[in-house]
């Protein structure tokens, strides 16, 4: 397992590998049209190094924009192209209605807060 | 009783040098004694009235004139003509317009007062409007002469796309905005009257800049070939979807509405590509958004979700206002969302039954910047349909 932590001063990634093709991302702060560009930097890194299944974790994520929503639609594509998959956990009410408003909670898919889960 | 001199202008082929338009207006206005003639085009902002340069010699310098605060901003907000006393006879400035879409306005001077003169001055600025129009299709001097600072060229290239800002016809009027006006690259919108149906289109390509101002020209594009073809709304969402993904392989999205409003009936039928719900204006008042189950934004290609087509049945008077995300979320580096409650509450409290489309969308986008102190960090459009109602 590879342990990377990024931040800028609104967003911080923290990325932990596992095998070949796995990968959790985690993040925590805001993800809007100021601090999108060294993610996808970090899901272009995943996609050079063959990883496929990426969970995103988005419990600590306490804003995101439409330019937030565009990075996570490119990773879904990246992953299923590649024969693999993106899931999104517990993202929360407000991140959760921006996917419900841009009609992705039926394209992507979103696993519920850990507490609601089972 | 004097009327205007045309001859001199249809006889002739439109000049190309702008300079010597307000040469033009004061000699076809000559026999009404209008003098000192100053043509004023409005910014792209829509903050100030810049003065069209000329080489007459005028009483006073002719300076850029503050929309909010002058009494050439006045005319241009009432859309009326305004007058002031001068030693010399009276200063009247008149509204120009090309069609129904604000472009400036006419400062001139008339010996006296007299009502028939001041409306013959009027119609001087429809002229004029008509004039600037012919002139600006084939000239960039008026384009410059709208522009207050440098435009990048997302947003330049996005201005050459959008239709007049205003449009009106005594069934249904509308008015659209869009800010950062200067540096504005992804949100655009759209509309066609092609009776009985009024067209409409809001956009916002995701992202920002260049890339979603050149994604935002293939949206628009489509939708107005689709259009052009007679196609329905579900078949025009559809094939927007189609279009995007195969210029841009899923890596490109724009989220919007099409809708379609019949002006006789007021049916309004509308899709929704992931997109915030336009809302529903009655009495002045926010009485509801516009519901529609949005399908994904165009551009993922999902060929198997049909759109739906929701439909509701204006009341006249009934106003339908069609927002981009950056209206409403947009921040500054450190502020906090203008928000939907806030946009609701500023439509509800500014009496937005008594106003026109182009001033409740002209003080919402004032109040939308100073929030933001004046610095957007997304593009924030705003496009509001108004139903009067048929008769």
């Amino acid at each position: 397992m590879a342990l990377q932590v990024s931040r800028t001063d609104l967003l911080t990634t923290e990325i932990r590998k596992s095998g070949q093709q796995h990968a959790l991302v985690m993040l925590d702060g805001e993800l809007d049209i100021s601090t999108v560009a060294p993610l996808y930097e970090k899901f272009a890194e995943l996609a050079r190094e063959g990883i496929n299944h990426v969970a995103l974790n988005l419990a600590e994520l306490e804003f995101m924009d439409s330019t937030g929503l565009s990075v996570i639609i490119a990773e879904h594509k990246r992953t299923t192209s590649m024969d693999g998959e993106l899931i999104i956990f517990s993202p929360s009410a407000r991140v959760r209605k921006l996917f419900e408003v841009a009609g992705m909670d039926r394209y992507l898919n979103i696993r519920p807060l850990r507490e609601e889960a089972s | 009783m004097p009327r205007l001199n045309l001859t001199p202008l249809l006889r002739s082929t439109l000049s190309q040098k702008p300079e010597s338009v307000p040469a033009a207006l004061e000699s076809i206005g000559r026999d009404l004694g209008v003098a000192d003639v100053i043509v004023y085009l409005v910014d792209f902002g829509q903050k100030y009235l810049e003065p069209l340069g000329d080489y007459s010699t005028h009483g006073e310098l002719p300076h850029s004139e503050e929309v909010a605060t002058t009494m050439a901003g006045r005319a241009f907000i009432s859309q009326e003509p305004v007058t002031a006393e001068r030693p010399t006879g009276v200063r009247l400035w008149v509204p120009i317009c090309e069609g129904s879409d604000r472009t400036g306005v006419l400062a001139l001077t008339l010996p006296d007062g007299d009502p028939d003169a001041t409306a013959a001055c009027a119609e001087l600025g429809i002229l004029a409007g008509y004039i600037i129009a012919t002139n600006a299709r084939v000239s960039d001097i008026f384009n410059l002469h709208r522009r207050r600072k440098s435009m990048t060229l997302a947003a330049s290239m996005q201005w050459d796309l959008l239709p007049p800002l205003d449009f009106a016809s005594p069934q249904v009027s509308t008015a659209g905005l869009l800010e950062p006006a200067y540096e504005v690259g992804g949100d655009c919108f759209d509309y066609a009257m092609n009776w009985p149906v009024f067209n409409v289109a809001i956009m916002d390509s995701m992202g920002h800049g260049l890339n979603s101002a050149v994604m935002s020209g293939l949206a628009l594009g489509c939708y107005r070939h689709e259009r052009r073809h007679g196609r329905a709304l579900g078949g025009m969402h559809e094939e927007l979807d189609a279009v995007i993904e195969s210029r841009y392989g899923g890596r490109g999205f724009v989220t919007g509405q099409l809708a379609q409003l019949n002006v006789e009936t007021g049916h309004l039928q509308w899709t929704n590509a992931g997109h915030p719900l336009p809302l529903h204006i009655r009495g002045g008042q926010v009485i509801g958004d516009l519901a529609c189950r949005p399908t994904v934004p165009w551009g993922i290609g999902r060929k198997t979700v049909e759109p739906t087509v929701a439909d509701v049945a204006l009341e006249p008077g009934d106003g339908v206002l069609f927002y981009t995300d950056g209206v409403t979320d947009g921040r500054a580096r450190t502020g906090t969302p203008f928000g939907l409650d806030r946009l609701i509450d500023l439509v509800g409290q500014m009496a937005s039954d008594q106003l026109g489309p182009q001033e409740i969308v002209r003080l919402i986008v004032r109040r939308v910047l100073e929030h933001h102190s004046e610095r957007l960090s997304d593009d924030a459009t705003l496009f509001l349909v108004k139903w009067t109602g048929s008769e």
